[in-house]
């Protein structure tokens, strides 16, 4: 085999590496590439010629995307089947990733909003309470399905081109890259977290039941609405960004520096307003609203403190890393 | 007839007899892309993407022994039984066996029931 398949192949063989567990990484890319070699070895035996580069190509594109190459090599190789397999096992650990980040983050935010009703005197239904979460549950559980069931029946978007790969394997030891697995899983929770977020504030009833009718949130948290949104499509972006220069490693540390200094601004513009809950029309106000005022504030407080916490810990990180770079 | 199901029902039916293909094609000593024309010489196709994880899943369970030797040149990992795998087949077999006895009892019993009725 000449120079043309040794690139193609490096080339296939660097787009799987990131997507794999990163202690087998040169054992799994060892034995592929003995076993993709030994294949063509056999169709040019077969051909009695030497293959075209387009022919090479074909069969690393026989393979599949590296992304799905990779899966298959990962514990977790499970699927999903409704009748018919929606998920493959080669995508199933990126779609667990997902799941577990958006339900993590939004049950968290709905544990806060539930604990603070509460707390304020606010008699929950545990019927009630238990009948919300299942619905939100499942439909993140139905986006993310859908978001990856599309994407599994779409080969076109899966299809390996060897002009969009890195051209050379990276020397040892490997230079550190940004997982692919991490800016794929990055994208979907950012986009299911932030459409979470928007019915919440557009259909709180959906949310805290027939507490919405007593209580509105205040015009404050319209005001924020297109900055909050400006942080996660940056953390979107980012994540894009990475997804085609995983090399960019100081990328991902500048952005998570710059979407918690944002949050802090946002939250610090909050703790100027004092009414961040106010009565429905219809809803008398009284001492139980002001003890949900006291409430916010505070949760405001610990916000911002925890908010500024991380990003002091998130800039010593990046310059810890802008050092190592320069060394 | 129903394509989906029909595939279903087969990728089902396979997923099983693979492995019991695949320990037993390995009591002889073959690496990942040998092993898979092997196995297609006898009938028994099976994906590369599902073989070679397969293959270290069976190593990392202990079933199979592999070493990395050179052959025309190249670099080669070489799989086969390890004692443990060798001991396991022979219960799969007599499962296998077992099966496709009463399988075939099952597939001849109805018939022989109508024709008596």
């Amino acid at each position: 085999m000449g120079d043309i398949t040794m690139d193609l192949l490096d080339r296939y063989l660097n787009s799987i590496r990131p997507f794999l567990p990163r202690e087998q990484q040169d054992d799994i890319l060892d034995e592929l590439s003995a076993n993709i070699r030994a294949r063509m070895d056999d169709r040019e035996e077969q051909l009695g010629r030497p293959l075209t580069a387009d022919e090479q190509e074909a069969i690393l594109q026989d393979y599949g995307h590296p992304m799905l190459v990779a899966g298959r090599y990962r514990t977790n190789t499970g699927s999903v089947a409704f009748g018919r397999q929606i998920i493959g096992p080669a995508l199933f650990p990126f779609y667990v990733r997902a799941l577990k980040f958006v339900m993590g983050a939004s049950l968290a935010i709905y544990l806060v909003v539930l604990v603070a009703l509460t707390v304020t005197g606010n008699e929950m239904n545990f019927g009630d309470v238990l009948g919300t979460v299942a619905l939100q549950v499942l439909i993140q559980f139905a986006v993310i399905t859908l978001v990856f069931a599309v994407v599994e029946r779409s080969p076109a978007t899966l299809r390996w081109s060897a002009e969009s790969a890195p051209k050379a394997r990276p020397a040892t030891p490997a230079r550190p890259q940004v997982s692919r697995l991490e800016s794929v899983s990055k994208i979907v929770a950012v986009v299911v977290v932030a459409a979470w977020l928007w019915t919440l504030f557009a259909q709180p009833t959906l949310y805290v039941g027939a507490i919405a009718q007593t209580y509105h949130l205040g015009p404050i948290w319209e005001q924020v609405a297109l900055p909050t949104l400006l942080i996660f499509a940056l953390s979107a972006a980012q994540a894009v960004v990475n997804l085609f220069r995983p090399d960019w490693t100081l990328l991902p540390l500048v952005v998570r520096l710059l979407t918690d200094l944002g949050a802090l601004g946002i939250v610090l513009y909050l703790l100027r307003g004092n009414s961040w809950i106010v009565p429905a029309n219809s809803a008398p106000g009284g001492g139980s609203l002001a003890s949900v005022n006291q409430f916010v504030y505070y949760g405001l407080l610990s916000t911002a403190i925890g908010f500024a916490l991380v990003a002091l810990f998130n800039a010593w990180q990046l310059v810890r890393a802008a050092q190592k770079r320069a060394a | 007839m129903n394509d989906d199901i029909l595939d279903n029902l087969r990728l089902e039916l396979r997923r099983g007899v693979l492995i019991v293909a695949v320990l037993a094609q390995l009591r002889d000593e073959y690496y990942g892309y040998e092993l898979r024309r092997a196995l297609a010489d006898q009938g028994v196709e099976i994906d590369e993407n599902t073989l070679y994880p397969l293959l270290r899943r069976l190593e990392a369970q202990g079933l199979l022994v592999s070493t990395w030797r050179e052959e025309n040149k190249r670099n080669k990992r070489f799989y086969h039984l390890s004692d443990e795998g060798c001991a396991l087949l022979e219960r799969l077999l007599e499962e296998w066996r077992a099966l496709d006895a009463s399988l075939n009892r099952i597939i001849h019993a109805p018939q022989a029931h109508r024709e008596e009725r």
